[in-house]
């Protein structure tokens, strides 16, 4: 994904302010962002259609 | 390495004060010269709280002597990490970011603490939030076995503060590994309890489904002590479940490990793992079949993509939680733990609950793998502490290789002292347990505990002295 792109999605998605942190760290997200989504993205594809999300806040 | 039989323990501790062999307050006042003399290279402290804890040791004192002994945490000075709330003192989360809020009420592990009699004797230091790294405001906790290299986070203060003997315990927060990273690389004992098992009120989220509260101690009895005073339905709390109060009865101390069974995912540990680290591991898990358990190879499968739920879960939560602070208080965030929580942003609604479904689903696996093992057992992390200077050049936020499938599957589990690296830098082995059974797991931990004495073994102590200018 492009830095152009992550930018444009934090502004206009996000409605979020890019200064110049938020600037600088954009590299940092598509170094480590990208392998996460994907490799959940690529998880998600085998699941039953059955399998239900575990409940958030309540202990099983 | 040599022992020292001179350490003190709460269980020990707790005996001499019961029968009236020590004061409250005389060990109060040794335990407040010890971080007068260490603080100012340990800095394990964010808050020192010497008067309260001087009034706290004083009413246990009379207490005691008036025939009131409330159990064996009455008069024990021990600190908490400063994402809990103590009412009337700075909760600052380690951050610039509304430094000076200063609470109006006790967290509830705060009130069960000081309902056990025990004596709070500071906050204690922490990575940012709970995350990460320190702000460069407070600096690094050092860890006391090489100043240089980092003690492990992020209940950071807590981990270095019981290995100096600056406290009999701590409380630390564990959302990826936070108590048994601090645990393994101090070489002190952390316990991760079961999700919701003890109460989170009070006390500063970093992912409120991940977040769990727990002990940092120097053995595996005084966690067991601690976690029966902090234990326990509380309906402030989501995650709370009703019969969580924990007995101390069920840490038993095992003269062996017959009849025990042991799973060991060796295809999955020794990927990447630190030679000491492995050397470590395998003379651990050899000593626990000396010990008469069983050991039962098992295959830990789908653990890269767990990590990857845990964290699209972790960083969705905290954005959630810190999003209106990034913006409105942005210059108050260390930039490196900013930019890990701005990536939140970033994650769909969809991607959370796909990692949803997985921890389900990884969740019914491991109920499984626990119809035939008692617990399971790894290292606490892939190496030992590394040096601060290296830690601080890493951008990555998926650490935690070993650490993280306990926390997003709610599962109780003990980091313990099993041996030292050829530069004398402690490792720690990892017991996770089935749901609940926080018991076994410290008991297990025990028998290892007894048969090799590494929480005997303690840095040298004149690598700290330098006294505190704040305390002096």
């Amino acid at each position: 994904m492009s830095k152009v792109l992550f930018e444009s999605m934090s502004v206009e998605l996000n409605g979020r302010t890019l200064d110049h942190v938020m600037e600088e760290a954009i590299s940092i997200y598509m170094k480590d962002f990208m392998p996460v989504l994907n490799g959940l993205r690529n998880m998600s594809k085998e699941f039953p259609l059955s399998l239900e999300p575990a409940p958030v806040y309540s202990p099983e | 390495m040599e022992q020292n039989d001179q350490i003190f323990t709460i269980s020990g501790l707790a005996r001499q004060i019961k029968d009236k062999e020590v004061s409250p307050v005389e060990l109060l006042n040794t335990l407040l010269e010890r971080v007068k003399k260490y603080e100012g290279k340990l800095n394990t402290f964010i808050t020192v709280m010497s008067d309260i804890a001087k009034k706290q040791a004083l009413k246990a004192e009379n207490e005691i002597m008036s025939g009131l002994y409330k159990g064996p945490l009455h008069g024990i000075p021990i600190s908490i990490k400063d994402i809990i709330s103590f009412a009337q003192i700075p909760l600052t989360n380690g951050s610039r970011v509304q430094p000076d809020y200063i609470p109006s009420t006790h967290a509830t592990v705060t009130e069960k603490l000081l309902k056990s009699g025990a004596v709070i004797l500071g906050k204690a230091h922490l990575h940012e939030f709970a995350y990460k790294e320190p702000h460069p405001y407070y600096q690094w906790t050092k860890n006391p076995w090489d100043l240089n290299r980092v003690p492990g986070g992020s209940s950071s203060g807590s981990g270095a503060a019981v290995q100096a003997g600056l406290v009999l315990g701590s409380i630390g927060s564990d959302t990826g590994g936070s108590i048994r990273f601090p645990a393994s690389f101090c070489g002190v004992v952390g316990l991760k309890p079961t999700y919701g098992r003890v109460s989170r009120y009070g006390v500063t989220p970093l992912s409120w489904s991940l977040d769990h509260i727990g002990p940092l101690t120097r053995t595996c009895e005084d966690a067991a002590i601690i976690l029966a005073s902090i234990a326990g339905y509380d309906e402030k709390d989501r995650a709370s479940f009703p019969r969580s109060d924990w007995d101390l009865k069920e840490f038993k101390k095992l003269d062996d490990l017959k009849g025990k069974k042991i799973g060991v995912p060796e295809s999955f540990i020794f990927e990447n793992l630190g030679k000491d680290t492995e050397r470590a591991f395998r003379s651990a898990i050899t000593t626990l079949a000396e010990a008469g358990a069983t050991l039962i190879p098992i295959e830990l499968k789908g653990m890269k993509e767990l990590q990857f739920a845990q964290t699209a879960i972790l960083i969705s939560e905290a954005y959630s939680y810190h999003m209106n602070h990034l913006e409105s208080h942005s210059e108050g965030y260390n930039p490196r733990l900013r930019q890990s929580f701005e990536v939140g942003q970033f994650y769909s609604a969809a991607d959370y609950i796909q990692a949803q479904r997985c921890r389900k689903q990884m969740k019914e696996k491991f109920y499984e793998i626990f119809e035939n093992v008692d617990c399971i057992v790894t290292p606490t992390a892939p190496d030992v502490a590394q040096k601060i200077e290296e830690y601080e050049k890493e951008t990555s936020f998926t650490r935690g290789k070993f650490t993280y499938m306990a926390n997003i599957l709610g599962l109780p589990a003990l980091s313990i002292p099993c041996g030292f690296s050829k530069e004398n830098m402690p490792i720690g082995l990892q017991i996770i347990g089935p749901s609940c059974h926080e018991g076994e797991v410290l008991s297990i931990g025990s028998v290892f505990e007894q048969m090799n004495n590494y929480h005997k073994v303690m840095p040298d102590t004149s690598l700290w002295e330098e006294p505190a200018e704040f305390l002096t």
